[in-house]
């Protein structure tokens, strides 16, 4: 059988805080394991997000979002989302295509800034908008 | 005689307009905010002024963004 062509992949694993806050490393661990398990190179792991849910989930109320870069077999991913579905402790997962014109490096370089929010707001969409009169919802 | 109706000018979408690849990802919750109401409903294309292209990029992430928890399904006055 041939082998497939490994494709860079985004990842973002929704925890539970307190578990996350209880051991990182354990957290991380967690997820480089289903990684390994599945022949994913795992090329950037950080926490994105530490925030409260906008529903409940599981009972949980408060999330840590860590996002993850992996190149993998594009049958692989059916298998880890199926592990992770079984997990007791990941909340939710998604694995998508980044986005176009993605460079990990340049995000990688950039991820300690705290005004990369502001980057992706288009300021002719927010000027359209306020035209309108349509506020920011509040959570 | 013609009548003004029709002569309405269609709204230039505001990501085009900047001429740039403008991406709407799930993880841009504060952008994505800004296009859902205090219920958690999307806008409509003819609120938003998005071409066809866009308004389906902003469905998708809308959707990512409700799936991970990150935006409500059913907003907060709905909700009691």
């Amino acid at each position: 059988m041939e082998s497939q062509i490994k494709r860079l992949y985004e990842g973002m694993f929704v925890l539970p805080q307190s578990f996350v806050r209880e051991d990182q490393q354990a957290a991380f661990g967690m997820i480089e394991d289903l990684f390994k398990k599945f022949e994913a190179n795992l090329m950037h792991i950080a926490i994105w997000a530490e925030r409260s849910l906008a529903y409940e989930i599981n009972h949980v109320r408060e999330a840590t979002y860590i996002l993850t870069y992996f190149e993998c077999e594009t049958d692989k991913l059916v298998k880890i989302e199926r592990a992770v579905r079984i997990s007791d402790n990941i909340l939710r997962c998604l694995i998508v295509k980044p986005m176009p014109g993605f460079n990990l490096q340049e995000y990688i370089e950039n991820s300690d800034r705290e005004d990369i929010e502001d980057d992706i707001l288009v300021p002719e969409m927010i000027a359209s908008l306020d035209e309108i009169g349509v506020d920011e919802v509040k959570s | 005689m013609k009548s003004g109706f029709n002569k309405r000018r269609r709204r230039v979408d505001p990501i085009l307009k900047k001429k740039e690849v403008a991406y709407v990802d799930y993880k841009h919750i504060k952008t994505l905010s800004r296009y859902v109401t205090p219920q958690g409903k999307m806008f409509g294309a003819k609120r938003t002024g998005f071409c066809a292209q866009n308004q389906r990029q902003l469905m998708i992430a809308i959707k990512r963004a409700r799936y991970l928890g990150l935006l409500p399904y059913i907003g907060t006055t709905l909700k009691d």
